[in-house]
Parts: C-alpha cells; structure tokens; sequence
C-alpha cells in the first residue's frame, strides 16, 4: 500500500501540458489523497474551468499513480470545493513559469526576461485561456501573465 | 456534491429548469462569441472572443452537467440534441452577432446581469451552487471589464460610433426583459431557501446598473417590461440556425469526443 507522500511525489512528475516546467503538484490542482489498501482515490481542482489540458491532466495522474506499487485501482475525481485560485501555486510554481517566460499572477508583474516593472497590459485576453498580453516597455518584448483568478 | 440531492420530486424538476436557463444563456451567447473568431476588427479581439467563447461554454458544460445530476440527459445531449423550443436562454443572447458595437453592447449588459444573478446566487443553500457561481464569478469579471473597456473606448470615438452604441443599446433594451422575467416557480425556489430571492426582483437593481454604466457617456438604456419570451421556449428562426450549426458534428456521431 503506497503512503500518501509517494502518491504526491509521484505526481511531481506530471506536469502541465501547456507548461511543461510546472509540475501538476506545485500548481496546486491535486487536492485530497485517499488511500484504501490498493485503491487510490486523487481530487484534482479544474483550474480555468474552460481549460482544455484539464482531460489530459486526469488522464496523466491516473496512469501515474496506476505505476506505482501496491497499487490496483485508481479514480481521479474533479473537485470544486476548495476552489481552485491562483493562490494555490507554490513558490516553486512561481519561479518555473518565471524561467519558462510568463510572469506569475499578481498585480504590476515585472518582466520575466530582463525583470523590469515598466510593463503595462496589452490584452486580458492570450494564447490560452489563463494567461494575458504585457508589453515591457523597458526591452521591449511582449510577454505573458498568468492571470490572477 | 452532488446538486439537490435531499430536495423532493417537484422541487428538483424547477431547480432543474433554473439551472438549464442558467446554461443555455451562457451556451447560446458561448457560440455566438466564437462566430467572431477571425472575423473581430483586431487579431487581439479574436483572441479575445475566442477565450470568452470558451468560458461561457464551460460554464454551461457545468451547468449542464448539474441538469444531469437533477435527473436530465447528458451535457451532450443537453447541448446539441434539444429543439428550438426546449431551449430556454434568453433571445437576447440568439441574435445574430450584428455589428461590433451591437456584439459588445449586448455582451457589457448581458455581463452585468449575470453578475447579479451570480452574486445572488453565493446566497444560496445549495453549496453546489455556491460553489458554481463562485468558479464563474471569478473568470467574469475580466469579461465585464472587457466590454466596459470597449464600450468606453467606442464611445469616445466620434458621432457615429455614439450612434451605432446607442442603436445598439436600443436594440439590446427590446429584449432584455427576458432576462428577469418573473416565472410562476421561482416563488418555490426562495421557500425552499435554494434561491435567496427571486430572480425577477434583480430587473431594477439590472436596469439601474447599465443605466449607471453608460449614462456617463451620454447613451441611455431604456427597457420595457415586453419584448419575447426564451425562457418559455419562444424563440426566433435565429435560435434554429445556430443549434444546426452547433449540433452537426454531434448529430454526425454522437458519441465522438473532440
């Protein structure tokens, strides 16, 4: 029978498939952990909810935690309650979608490439359903943000 | 948690019919907004629609899904295999997209009365339902801060731009009543404490909200207590294109998963 660590540490290793150097864990989607002799039971929160790497990210810890030993069954429930909010990144988190180019949600957010605050919003609205447009208008990229939710 | 599961026959059946309004609006104004992908006046715009479309759509998939708890057919089904007249969204939200100033005027009002509906709806007993709104609430609010963007921006933009809004708003006030129109069971819903008040109350504090949202640009938003009837079915030969649209891939497998 796995401990409710090693299902979590396992898990470290599946990550966002839109951000592939954030792991699942450090984004704060796996919620409760409930183990039963070989049966594993894993809440994951949906994060936007029109998210389309929500299907993927199911799919991904079932057969994660399928992998392990001890284990014979495995359910993946989508969960609301807690909500899911941008709060629930880690510090981890923050500094992987950092060195992957999109500035962790806040307000003002300072650019991810030369670390500047003189950045101002271009569109709320950006290449997936939980990021915006900045433009720094100190090196002059566009960049994105996770959008605070 | 499971919606309404302690809740009798009868009830359950008229929570079901709210919630399935509550969907189909979002459903209904979801597809509209993707319609404007490729075709808005900016790439952002496109952009833009494009991920409002998205959310609107997955609200209603978790709306739908609720129906589905209340003893309906699947979100699927729900979605793509329901006549014109089993719909029950507002025909605000079935109009053809019209112009840029129409699709943003009727979206900023649309917003604006889904926040209160969904503000009130934290209020409820039903945590489910506490919790939905609550989920939606929080992706809202940048599309209510989309369109008053827009809606300030073109209304700064000259004599015809002004006009077209106000035109606009006209258009939207016809059918906005739809939108809060008192239903004979929504009295049971607050007895039974899953709704704090009823729906139809929120019409003046609705009015008096878009009223203060564009008075300051000089437009007015004047809606009569008429216009047509969604929620009982009574829907326009719009409402029927857009569901063959919509359904096609669907009626063509049903059970394909994209």
């Amino acid at each position: 029978m796995p401990s409710e660590t090693e299902v979590r540490t396992a898990l470290q290793a599946v990550h966002d498939p839109e951000i592939p150097v954030l792991s699942i864990v450090d984004l704060g989607v796996v919620s409760a952990i409930r183990i039963s002799g070989a049966d594993v039971e894993v809440d994951i929160l949906p994060t936007f909810s029109g998210c389309p790497a929500l299907g993927f990210m199911t799919e991904a810890v079932r057969r994660k935690v399928a992998e392990l030993p001890g284990v014979e069954a495995v359910k993946v429930r989508l969960c609301l309650d807690p909500a899911w909010d941008t709060s629930r990144i880690s510090a981890r988190g923050r500094l992987a979608l950092q060195s992957f180019g999109i500035a962790p949600p806040g307000d003002a957010p300072a650019c991810p490439y030369c670390g500047s605050r003189e950045t101002r919003l271009a569109s709320s609205f950006g290449p997936t359903r939980c990021r915006s447009v900045y433009y720094c208008d100190s090196c002059r990229n566009p960049f994105e943000q996770m959008k605070a939710l | 948690m499971e919606i309404g599961r302690d809740l009798d026959g009868g009830l359950r059946a008229v929570l079901r019919e709210y919630v399935l309004s509550l969907a189909d609006d979002e459903l209904v104004l979801g597809h509209r907004d993707s319609e404007w992908c490729a075709f808005a006046p900016l790439i952002e715009e496109d952009v833009a629609f494009a991920s409002i479309a998205q959310d609107e759509i997955a609200h209603a998939q978790m709306m739908l899904g609720m129906v589905q708890d209340l003893g309906g057919p699947g979100p699927d089904a729900l979605a793509f295999g329901r006549a014109s007249s089993a719909m029950r969204n507002a025909v605000l939200l079935e109009r053809p997209n019209g112009d840029w100033a129409y699709s943003l005027t009727r979206h900023l009002v649309y917003d604006i009365a889904d926040d209160l509906r969904t503000e009130a709806l934290l209020r409820s007993r039903e945590r489910s339902l506490v919790l939905v709104a609550e989920r939606m609430r929080r992706e809202e609010r940048y599309h209510l801060e989309h369109g008053r963007t827009w809606v300030r921006a073109l209304a700064h933009g000259g004599r015809e731009a002004l006009l077209r809004l106000q035109h606009a708003l006209d258009r939207v006030a016809a059918d906005s009543f739809d939108l809060f129109r008192p239903i004979a069971w929504e009295g049971a819903l607050v007895r039974a404490g899953i709704l704090a008040e009823e729906p139809s109350r929120l019409w003046e504090p609705f009015v008096a909200r878009v009223q203060a949202e564009v008075g300051p640009f000089g437009l007015t938003f004047t809606p009569g207590r008429s216009g047509p009837h969604g929620r009982a079915g009574e829907h326009t030969p719009d409402l029927d294109g857009l569901l063959r649209t919509m359904g096609e891939v669907w009626r063509s497998d049903p059970h394909a998963i994209w």
